[in-house]
């Protein structure tokens, strides 16, 4: 292991990529969860100020979380990230902002640079009791994002690579968790919305193409490639979600 | 609730500046514990101490060549840490994509 592969976290989101854009930076105060994720925690607020994030405490503190790199609405942004550390100790993090379907957006978020996080026992103390972990919550709340009367079919590219546990040098298909993945591909087959799925080189890449009918379960979809997949929940593979904008189709499959 | 003994485990290894920089150093390759040193301003007892705090905590292994230990980065160690902030950004991206939602039906005429 001589890199570690950045964090990657996808949503589906109700709303245009433009909408999305400006809720996540101008109204980042009003959908934070401060109460659990923040330095000073319940009653502080964080706001997009003059190109850095700030937090502030109800007893008049600050804390500056991070600074604006890229900002390029409505498609991307790029920040800084040390909440409750110094600006040398940074990480990076990178959300992007796709149009999937009418009124839909599917939102990325990378985090890179993580592995340099400094002092996290510090960070963590300073958190109060700790970041809690809340793996299940992601699949309850992710299928919020029905948008009603979108025109189908979605179609959605997921991409397979190694992930962090997967042995320097060796192939991902002798792994002992690799059958989770088949097993989650056989559930997509059963459900009707896998097209096809294989390796795309002898070691660890592969790609699966989904066409999801109704794009009411898109959210479903890009939710249970990262939460339903044994492989990528043990971190043999990563995946990465992508939209596909098909323009033609086999005659047969229309409709 | 074992996989919090780990991350906590982990985030302790890694508050500690000296141990930061032989993990920086071991991405480069397994190293002995000789060579580790030499590219840091501890000794080497020291840093033999930091690498079995290391190997507590899942970040690095060792294996036996010869006569000598060789130190490497250990994925199971990473994996924790990176279990824990995903848990993080999903709730983070959770509460954005209700506020998405909650837009959304505002908005309905």
């Amino acid at each position: 292991m001589t890199t570690l592969p950045p964090i990657r976290r996808q949503v589906v989101v109700r709303g245009a990529p433009e909408a999305a854009f400006e809720v996540f930076t101008g109204e980042i105060g009003l959908w934070w969860p401060v109460a659990r994720h923040s330095v000073y925690g319940d009653g502080a607020t964080v706001a997009f100020e003059q190109g850095r994030i700030v937090e502030r405490g109800p007893g008049g503190g600050e804390a500056v979380w991070g600074s604006v790199l890229e900002w390029e609405p409505p498609s991307l942004l790029a920040v800084t990230w040390h909440p409750g550390s110094d600006v040398d100790k940074a990480s990076r993090v990178r959300v992007s902002f796709e149009a999937l379907a009418d009124g839909m957006t599917l939102v990325t978020l990378e985090h890179d640079g993580w592995e340099r996080l400094p002092d996290p026992g510090a960070s963590r103390t300073e958190y109060g009791n700790g970041w809690p972990r809340v793996l299940d919550r992601y699949a309850a709340q992710a299928p919020t994002a029905a948008a009603p009367g979108a025109d189908g079919p979605v179609w959605l590219v997921l991409d397979h690579t190694g992930g962090p546990a997967l042995p320097p040098g060796e192939p991902v298909f002798g792994q002992p968790d690799f059958g989770e993945h088949i097993a989650f591909l056989g559930r997509l087959r059963e459900r009707g919305v896998l097209v096809a799925a294989g390796s795309l080189d002898r070691h660890s890449t592969g790609m699966t193409v989904l066409r999801v009918p109704d794009p009411a379960d898109v959210a479903t979809y890009v939710g249970l490639a990262q939460t339903d997949d044994g492989a990528v929940t043990a971190g043999l593979l990563q995946v990465r979600v992508r939209p596909w904008h098909v323009a033609l189709e086999r005659a047969a499959e229309r409709g | 609730m074992s996989n919090q003994v780990a991350v906590d485990d982990v985030l302790d290894a890694l508050g500690d500046r000296t141990r930061r920089a032989i993990v920086r150093r071991l991405r480069g390759g397994p190293l002995p514990v000789g060579e580790l040193a030499a590219g840091l301003p501890v000794g080497r007892p020291a840093v033999s101490k930091h690498l079995r705090v290391l190997e507590g905590a899942g970040l690095v292994v060792h294996t036996s060549v010869g006569t000598r230990n060789l130190y490497a980065l250990a994925p199971p160690g990473f994996t924790a840490l990176q279990q824990w902030l995903v848990s993080t950004w999903d709730e983070a991206l959770g509460a954005f994509a209700e506020r998405m939602a909650g837009r959304a039906e505002e908005e309905k005429p």
